[in-house]
């Protein structure tokens, strides 16, 4: 029983983790349609400026995370401004792939001005485990846990009672036509690129007090890919949901089939779920479907 | 409508430039020039090409950073104050493999393909990919870090330093004669990095640990990647071991470990020693853990630490301090500025003892009269090498080290790996 606690508990958390990543992803998609492939650079670079910040030019963790989400969410304008925007109109393939481009760049940048290539965080969430029935949780879980739910609730609250945020899903629906309406689509992109990047920020600083500032925060921002499929690319709930489905996937499938099967079968377990749900259910457990009469 | 044809065109052309920079941004800003053919200084001598790989990006770039700065650090010191080797300025075909299989096997190629007399790795993951195709080749070349499927059969490929699979040999060895004070066996568990670096220890440990008087009771494996490892450490304290052993890189590791305190809070785990392979334990375990946890902790390496009163020390140290201050007490720089130095001595062995000297240096007569004639103590800096036929691991020397107060300390003097015969075919 304590066991199974353990796994439930620590698959929440981590899974939780995951989707705190994820929100940075469906926010640009929601937004604009865009499958933002450098999500994981993104985290890995502005985790290494949160360290820039507060290790190296040695501000505290008060002012340094919101610097680093200010630089972030700059970043975020420059990228949409610089890049993204003469793509406007342009088929959807191409701001895709020039997603991808972006991701090799911000992984250039990191090895130019950090070639140490990983370090530690500065400590600033306590370290003494928390234990609940009989299971234990580090404290950075739970912090990045309880984060990713408050950054849910505030998302979401945006993009349904906000003009910006109602006026970015309708952007996202048909940018021509919202276009036409006299909304400024591209303040909306810079918004919402800007948004990403702070939601990138603050999931690769809590990240990165998890396990360190490392190339692996790439890794983590593909796995939060498949919570993206997993629960729909637009949806915010899927994506808060999707998250710890697949980290009790991970966690109970390998506490319980481990030594059944083999050593290793945790990280394929969450992707078997993943295609039989894709199966039934194409645009993810809450993606919007897209039914069009042709 | 003029303006956005104009905005697109400066888009376009925006985009080319950062495509073209790819390459150049992602080879980081190296002082050597990491990536580059280090051309050779005027010399009235022929150069000795030779080529290097490693993981300066990606997964394992950790471990790739220090070490690329160190060889190639090395190889600079070589040529610019030695004067090369023998008057022969070494010609350095650097590559970035990226820790990525598909590189590494386009960089063999290269290598292959311009002449080089002599390749090294340093990581004996990206070894076990392009060694086939060296063997193939008969291009000679040695990885830093090694694994027993790599140096088993005995062909062309050398390991610098003894492999996991004598980390894992020596450090039970430790455990059993000072650590160990039950009765019976000890149970141990087994940590392990999903490729070599994992499977090097496991052979060892499959081979060895019924004859010492070990039982293995569980055996399990991460990622490079892996940002938890909870679940399969509340399957091993359901085992309840005495002993962890961890051959793994340094991030993993970190979250192993603090796994493992997170778990000793319950009460599980109580008297556990944790023992680590060598290709995690450096300084940045201990940064990325904190140095709390991993307090007491212990570990083998195969080189001297930072400080140490050997003759190679003076020189790397000042090198380190001029090119490369974050490393500083980073020991795979020491990994690597050996790897350098090693790769002069061979190109030297080889020219003193191939009729023809120089003139006649080929792979063949690199590998004959190079790598099979060393005798060479490496200034100190790891444990002396010497070819023993059949055995292709150049140094075989270890000792056994402790994190006491924060700092990885020394406890045991060099201790000796023997051969360790896997029946491997």
């Amino acid at each position: 029983m304590a066991d199974l606690m353990q796994f439930v508990l620590t698959g929440i958390t981590v899974g939780l983790v995951y989707s705190l990543i994820a929100l940075g992803f469906t926010f640009i998609w929601k937004s604009s349609s865009v499958a933002n492939l450098a999500l994981g650079q993104m985290v890995l670079l502005f985790s290494w400026i949160a360290y820039g910040t507060m290790e190296q030019a040695g501000l505290p963790f008060w002012a340094g995370l919101p610097v680093t989400i200010a630089a972030a969410a700059g970043l975020g304008w420059v990228l949409e401004r610089v890049v993204l925007r003469p793509l406007i109109g342009q088929p959807i393939l191409s701001l895709i792939t020039v997603t991808l481009g972006v991701a090799f760049l911000f992984e250039g940048l990191v090895a130019m001005f950090w070639p140490i290539s990983t370090a530690a965080m500065p400590d600033f969430i306590p370290d003494e485990p928390v234990q609940i029935l009989g299971a234990v949780v580090s404290q950075e879980y739970l912090w990045a846990a309880g984060i990713a739910l408050v950054l849910f609730i505030l998302v979401s609250i945006f993009f349904r009672y906000h003009k910006m945020g109602v006026a970015m899903r309708a952007t996202a629906d048909d940018q021509m036509a919202v276009w036409a309406c006299g909304i400024p689509v591209t303040k909306i992109f810079s918004v919402s690129w800007m948004f990403a990047g702070a939601l990138a920020a603050i999931g690769g600083v809590l990240m990165s007090s998890i396990g360190g500032i490392t190339h692996g925060l790439v890794e983590t921002g593909l796995k939060s890919f498949s919570v993206v499929i997993l629960g729909g690319l637009d949806s915010f709930l899927g994506a808060i949901v999707a998250g710890p489905i697949i980290g009790l996937a991970e966690n109970l499938g390998g506490g319980y089939l481990t030594e059944l099967t083999w050593s290793g079968v945790k990280d394929v377990i969450p992707f078997i779920i993943i295609v039989i749900v894709l199966f039934i259910k194409p645009y993810g457990l809450f993606g919007q479907e897209r039914i069009e009469r042709i | 409508m003029k303006g956005n044809s104009l905005a697109r065109k400066l888009s376009v052309i925006l985009l080319t430039v950062i495509v073209a920079g790819l390459p150049v941004l992602t080879a980081g800003c190296d002082d050597n020039g990491g990536g580059q053919t280090t051309a050779p200084t005027s010399t009235v001598k022929q150069p000795l090409k030779i080529g290097i790989m490693y993981p300066q990006t990606g997964v394992a770039a950790a471990k790739g950073q220090p070490m690329a700065a160190g060889v190639l650090d090395a190889i600079k010191y070589i040529n610019e104050e030695k004067g090369g080797v023998l008057g022969h300025q070494i010609e350095v075909i650097s590559r970035d493999n990226g820790y990525d299989a598909a590189k590494a096997t386009t960089i063999i190629n290269e290598f292959i393909s311009s002449k080089a007399l002599l390749f090294t790795t340093q990581a004996s993951a990206m070894m076990s990919v392009v060694m086939g195709i060296a063997n193939e080749a008969s291009l000679p070349g040695f990885t830093v870090f090694s694994a027993p499927s790599i140096t088993q059969p005995a062909k062309h490929i050398y390991a610098q330093m003894p492999d996991y699979g004598d980390g894992w040999a020596i450090f039970a060895d430790y455990y059993m004669k000072n650590v160990w004070k039950g009765t019976g066996k000890p149970k141990m568990a087994l940590m392990l990095l999903n490729n070599s670096t994992g499977y090097g220890a496991k052979d060892a440990a499959d081979k060895l640990a019924a004859t010492m008087g070990i039982e293995i009771v569980a055996v399990e494996e991460h990622t490079s990647t892996t940002a938890n490892e909870i679940e399969a450490l509340t399957r091993i304290a359901a085992k309840n071991p005495d002993v962890i052993f961890i051959s793994s890189t340094p991030q993993p590791t970190s979250i192993i470990v603090k796994g493992i305190r997170d778990i000793q809070a319950t009460g599980k785990f109580a008297g556990l020693t944790i023992g680590c392979g060598h290709a995690s334990y450096t300084s940045q375990l201990v940064d990325l853990a904190g140095a709390a946890k991993v307090e007491g902790v212990y570990g083998v390496f195969p080189t001297v630490s930072w400080g140490e009163n050997v003759a190679g020390m003076a020189k790397m140290t000042e090198y380190v301090n001029k090119y490369h201050p974050d490393f500083k007490n980073n020991m795979d720089y020491i990994t690597a500025w050996a790897e350098g130095l090693l790769i002069a001595k061979i190109l030297e062995t080889a020219i003193q003892n191939t009729p023809g000297g120089a003139a006649n240096l080929t792979p063949a007569n690199v590998e004959k009269y190079g790598f099979q004639m060393l005798n060479y103590d490496v200034e100190g800096l790891h444990g002396p090498v010497k070819y023993t036929p059949g055995d292709n691991r150049l140094s075989k020397g270890m000792r056994v080290f402790q994190v006491k107060s924060g700092v990885i300390t020394a406890i045991s003097n060099w201790i000796n790996a023997a051969y360790i015969d896997y029946g491997l075919k």
